[in-house]
């Protein structure tokens, strides 16, 4: 196992910002899946309450980080048409001793111009749960939900009360 | 449906409740597993970060909600020399749109009389990640460790 892996896992923070970086890049960049991969727990689930790619209907969708690499992450590296990065806003964190949640807001841009504009094409909050385990973090739960124009993300989860 | 079944799942409040209350009662006393199933979606599962029943390894355990009753919730109904009952102390919510967390720290009893006297035995906190969908709340994830002499949980976690 490479050393700097699990300097990314040492704490909640840096195992946070790793999973947002894994996903950043350029239409064609290829992204350390390996890596992404590494920040879950075997057990650990991914689960988006969003429209159904089949059917168009809300529902939890349950992915494992497996399933999310090779279909989500193959389409952000192969197929999609724009850049993707993503920058977190506010992060709040709950620790008892080795477990946590934390309720990340996170914003996602289609280019580097766009963040350093301060331009998103959509927000999220993601709640994860982590455990601390075997002298590293481990994302256990990753489960999110869109920012929509029904459900504005409050401002107390955007860092502005 | 029945009333009980449709008043658990309505708020964040009455879901966590229900969580706790049906999982108390006295030795011997069959608690209301269908219950306990309505509130957790069909792929919920809960995370024990305890000691392994198997090994007695400290490590994260995961379980559906049928392994649990099948497991811990038939050693409650029958193999448990003492009444349990569990309430909470303390939660902290974060909501947006359908979504929400809940952190809740609970104190589990041997007795009514116990919990009436506030003497737990144990606390722990709870990880709760929760969604709305289809008219009513869901239980998506229950995960938690249990308080320890070395791992004391901190006072704001119980309101103080």
């Amino acid at each position: 196992m490479k050393k700097e892996w699990l300097d990314k896992v040492a704490t909640i923070d840096s195992t946070i910002e790793t999973l947002y970086d894994c996903l950043a890049g350029e239409p064609g960049d290829p992204r350390n899946w390996e890596l992404y991969r590494f920040l879950y727990h075997p057990n650990s689930k991914m689960i988006r309450y969003e429209e159904d790619f089949t059917d168009g209907e809300m529902r939890p969708q349950y992915m494992s980080p497996y399933d999310f690499t090779s279909s989500i992450g193959k389409y952000m590296e192969k197929l999609k048409k724009t850049g993707f990065y993503e920058r977190e806003i506010h992060k709040i964190k709950k620790v008892f001793g080795p477990i946590a949640h934390v309720w990340s807001t996170c914003e996602s841009f289609g280019s580097k111009e766009d963040m350093d504009n301060n331009n998103p094409y959509v927000r999220n909050v993601h709640s994860i749960q982590m455990a601390y385990y075997q002298e590293r973090w481990w994302i256990i739960n990753l489960y999110w939900y869109r920012e929509t124009e029904e459900f504005p993300i409050p401002n107390e989860f955007l860092g502005l009360e | 449906m029945e009333e009980k079944y449709l008043k658990s799942v309505k708020s964040i409040d009455s879901i966590i409740d229900t969580n706790y209350t049906i999982l108390g009662g006295e030795a011997g006393e069959a608690r209301d597993w269908e219950l306990y199933k309505h509130l957790f979606h069909p792929d919920g599962r809960l995370i024990r970060y305890e000691k392994s029943l198997t090994d007695g390894v400290l490590r994260p355990q995961f379980l559906s909600c049928d392994e649990y009753i099948k497991t811990t919730g038939e050693w409650l109904n029958t193999g448990r020399k003492t009444a349990f009952y569990e309430n909470e102390v303390h939660k902290e919510v974060h909501a947006f749109g359908n979504i929400a967390q809940v952190f809740s720290t609970y104190q589990s009893f041997n007795s009514k009389d116990e919990m009436d006297n506030n003497k737990p035995y144990t606390r722990g906190i709870n990880s709760f990640q929760l969604l709305y969908d289809q008219d009513r709340w869901w239980i998506l994830n229950l995960f938690w460790a249990r308080e320890t002499e070395e791992l004391p949980i901190p006072g704001k976690f119980l309101g103080l």
